[in-house]
């Protein structure tokens, strides 16, 4: 074996452990709880909301971010670097930040009192949770789906242009087919980032009212058991939050996959 | 960019990073050399969030009467959390906390220590925004209630209206999680006394706030609520001490807060038994905790891992000093002297003892312990 391919396993493997180690620990400590965990009927209930959060989150992302993703892609205006910038800030800023931002911008000034008159409430509210995630999980779509249309020849959108399509329909029916996986992919990892919010929940929707009920994302549901019981409580809640995005995760590339094998 | 910019970004990342660290620690003072290994291992403060202005003011003093020790960053979080990281690090000199159940219940349970000093007590009160009509109607009221003798009829009636206005109206009130920080069951406490002490039911005015989650909102602390009333989410919060209010009043404009009387604040050493007729109970976490509800104590413990005990014992001294019990004071903070030790008497250092009494001395402070 080389040299140059020994040092890059020795990397490599260094790398996978990195990640692999703490994950693998919690799952060890934390396995003879999990059926525990899996039987409290609040944590099912954050784990119920978070997904719900999540999930209108990622249609958000991808219902916005396909549009931003081409227009970033295909067309060069002069503000486009500040756009560049703007878009990737949810990246940049703290996330109590995002809370913060939200709650100055539709609670309390400027949106809030005409949201507040027609009854969209924001604080501990459904809305208020997916607007925050939302604007920190978007940007991992846009990114996504835009280099997905950069990499795809515009000569095919021209081709079908020039054999009638109107530009909606060669965008339907050229780009989109080709780019399916890319938004795939960026609705996952929009969903993946909104589970794991905290700092911004923790300004805006510490719980979520709905009905009667308070009912607390996952992350927030986590760290009051780490705070409130300790760590081993936290540990079993924190490893049964994994095995369940694992699992999802999972379940969302067999069904993806199966899904791009029929279509072929 | 090509691998040359790259390297010269991180260059320039590292330089300006840790450069700025560097001009801090060298106008601050931290990094003073010295020959003493005293001096040499960092003296960390963690402490209850509400305990920030007292203790910062004392930290303060500290620094100028040892300025050979080098003081780290205090740390000012919920008790509970503070308690939890604690564990988890191990960084801090001198721990205190805002009621008596979390250094035992955390602190002892690892091994981490295994007393107590309690130092002060301080009291509930409410803050207002004067920005709001029931917030400027509760302030008033609240002034008229301090003309009457307590106890008389006009005195109970108007607290009777005040606390109709906080929790029987659609005001929007504030509360810590009572399992990430104790004023958040000590708002509880607070709210089930006023029941029990002005309408003979100390289930009305809590069924009335904590049954119904659109009237409150629920933050870690109650520094987090502030922010939220200041952009007008809250008209009151419940879970504020008298030693934070005083200070954070005068930080937002339009804030004011009212202060209790003794049978509601938790302040008073003499009603432990009468706060003792109620509890809170709060689930979360998938856990039932039910909470004595005892007068706002401060107690602080120097960890066995404490990184600069000796440091701590000073800092302590000083807590103990005129000075220190003059700065208390000032924060509405009533000094505990001589300090209350529960747990192991004999592990409490040595120059400290003159300054404490194990609580067998004081059976009548007994109620107040876990």
């Amino acid at each position: 074996m080389s040299l140059f391919k020994a040092s890059a396993i020795s990397v490599f493997s260094l790398t996978v452990g990195f990640f692999l180690y703490p994950l693998l620990l919690l799952m060890y400590l934390g396995w003879g709880s999990l059926a525990s965990a899996f039987a409290t009927r609040s944590f099912l209930q954050s784990l119920g909301i978070t997904v719900a959060i999540s999930t209108l989150a990622s249609a958000v992302a991808v219902a916005s971010g396909i549009p931003t993703a081409y227009v970033l892609a295909r067309y060069e205006f002069k503000l486009k670097p500040l756009v560049d910038a703007v878009l990737d800030i949810p990246i940049v800023v703290p996330h109590t930040v995002v809370g913060l931002m939200v709650v100055l911008a539709f609670a309390s000034y400027g949106l809030g009192p005409a949201l507040g008159e027609l009854g969209v409430q924001i604080i501990d509210a459904l809305p208020g949770a997916v607007i925050a995630v939302s604007y920190l999980s978007a940007t991992y779509a846009i990114r996504t789906i835009e280099s997905a249309v950069r990499l795809l020849d515009p000569e095919l959108e021209n081709a079908a242009r020039s054999l009638g399509a109107s530009p909606f329909r060669a965008f339907a029916e050229v780009v989109l087919p080709s780019i399916r996986g890319a938004v795939l992919d960026g609705a996952l990892l929009s969903w993946a980032r909104s589970v794991s919010e905290a700092g911004a929940l923790l300004v805006v929707a510490y719980y979520v009212i709905l009905g009667n009920s308070s009912i607390y994302p996952a992350s927030i549901y986590i760290y009051q058991a780490y705070i409130g019981l300790g760590i081993n409580e936290a540990i079993k809640y924190s490893a049964a939050l994994v095995l369940f995005v694992l699992a999802a995760f999972l379940a969302f590339r067999v069904a993806a996959s199966r899904v791009g094998a029929k279509r072929r | 960019m090509d691998l040359k910019g790259l390297v010269l970004g991180l260059v320039i990342g590292l330089v300006l990073g840790f450069g700025v660290l560097y001009g801090l620690s060298r106008t601050n003072g931290a990094s003073t050399t010295t020959a003493s290994t005293t001096a040499s291992r960092i003296f960390s403060v963690g402490a209850a969030g509400t305990l920030k202005f007292a203790f910062g003011k004392l930290l303060e003093i500290y620094s100028q009467l040892y300025p050979s020790v080098s003081v780290g960053q205090p740390l000012f979080e919920g008790s509970g959390k503070l308690a939890q990281d604690e564990v988890a690090s191990k960084q801090f000199s001198l721990v205190a906390a805002a009621d008596t159940a979390t250094i035992p219940n955390v602190l002892f349970k690892n091994n981490l220590a295994d007393y107590e000093i309690a130092f002060g007590v301080t009291q509930m009160a409410i803050i207002v925004d004067l920005n709001t009509t029931v917030g400027r109607e509760v302030y008033d009221l609240w002034k008229q209630a301090q003309q009457y003798q307590p106890l008389s009829v006009q005195w109970n009636a108007t607290w009777s209206e005040i606390f109709k206005a906080i929790a029987l109206s659609s005001a929007k009130v504030g509360v810590s999680d009572p399992f990430t920080d104790p004023s958040g069951y000590q708002a509880i406490c607070m709210i089930k006394l006023a029941g029990l002490t002005f309408f003979n039911n100390a289930s009305l005015l809590y069924d009335a706030i904590y049954g119904n989650p659109s009237k409150y909102v629920m933050r870690t602390t109650e520094v987090d609520l502030l922010s939220l009333m200041a952009s007008g989410q809250i008209d009151f919060v419940l879970s504020a001490y008298l030693s934070n209010a005083i200070p954070q009043v005068q930080e937002y404009k339009g804030l004011a807060y009212i202060t209790l009387p003794p049978q509601v604040n938790l302040g008073s050493l003499d009603y432990a038994s009468y706060y003792h007729s109620v509890n809170a109970t709060w689930t979360e976490a998938g856990r039932t905790k039910t909470f004595a509800c005892n007068p706002v104590i401060y107690t602080f413990t120097v960890p066995k891992t404490a990184p600069n005990p000796e440091a701590a014992v000073e800092f302590a001294l000083l807590l103990f000093s005129p000075e220190g019990q003059d700065v208390l004071r000032s924060y509405g903070i009533q000094p505990i002297s001589p300090g209350v030790v529960y747990g192991n008497y004999s592990d409490v250092p040595a120059p400290l003892k003159p300054f404490t009494v194990p609580l067998s001395q004081v059976p009548q402070y007994a109620p107040a312990f876990p």
